[in-house]
């Protein structure tokens, strides 16, 4: 792909990105939390990207400085006797967590980073699929653990173990296999 | 699996970096190539082969076989 291709594809992804967010903030009925929630998606997604396309010494640092502003917004919050946004410190400590990971990650890679050769893309399917399993053991054992067992677990809490457990085990198991050599 | 890429590259007079590059793969790859801890694809071997201008079965082999200096089809 040339890079005026890119540009606009860039451009349409923001775009897409900010009418998502603005749609999501109507639909709501102007509540703040989905707002932010979105935004912090949008800021997630945005990293990814910018992983995958521009892994350079300024954008790592655009990635830092973003998650110690999100950290420092969550610190903040939970500050407050009456959080202005409730869902500010979870989500933000999170998303910062996250952020911090892909920092650390993209610091270590060398300059061929941005080469996804055949071992690099077998690495990261394996990695994503190994993810993928233990994401259904989890599932499985929080179905039977509340079913059978008794367990009382409110929906937020299981959101918020997913959104940190996938991204943080696929980024485990990567590391893993990239240690190891090969996936087998 | 066992590999005489190093051996095989410092004949050419190729460094790990310069390798890579020919083929397309990262630094990394190599390395754990010459190691023996990552199976090729196909078209990687390949590709190796002909940059060390070797035969792949001169180039690779396995634990249970020995380097295959004198294999004639």
């Amino acid at each position: 792909m040339n890079k005026s291709a890119l540009i606009t594809l860039e451009i349409i992804i923001s775009c897409l990105v900010l009418m998502f967010i603005i749609g999501t903030f109507y639909a709501s009925g102007f509540y703040y939390d989905a707002l932010l929630w979105t935004l912090l998606v949008a800021v997630g997604f945005g990293a990814l990207y910018l992983l995958k396309k521009h892994n350079t010494p300024e954008v790592r640092r655009v990635i830092a400085i973003i998650a110690v502003i999100v950290l420092s917004i969550s610190f903040g919050t939970i500050l407050l006797d009456v959080p202005l946004l409730p869902a500010t410190p979870g989500m933000g400590f999170t998303m910062s967590m996250i952020l911090i990971l892909l920092h650390w990650r993209m610091k270590r890679q060398g300059s061929d980073a941005g080469i996804q050769d055949e071992r690099s893309l077998r690495i990261g399917t394996y990695g994503i699929s190994c993810s993928w399993y233990l994401t259904y053991v989890l599932v499985i054992f929080l179905s039977v653990a509340i079913s059978f067992g008794g367990m009382q677990i409110s929906a937020n809490t299981v959101l918020l173990v997913f959104i940190i457990m996938m991204p943080v085990s696929t980024i485990l198991f990567q590391y893993y296999f990239n240690q190891k050599g090969d996936v087998y | 699996m066992y590999t005489r890429i190093k051996e095989l590259r410092a004949r050419c007079g190729l460094t790990q970096a310069e390798l890579a590059e020919q083929v397309g793969v990262r630094r990394e790859t190599i390395v754990f190539l010459e190691k023996g801890k990552y199976n090729p694809s196909l078209r990687l071997a390949i590709q190796i082969s002909v940059i060390l201008k070797t035969p792949i079965n001169e180039i690779f082999y396995f634990d249970d076989e020995f380097p295959q200096k004198d294999v004639n089809p």
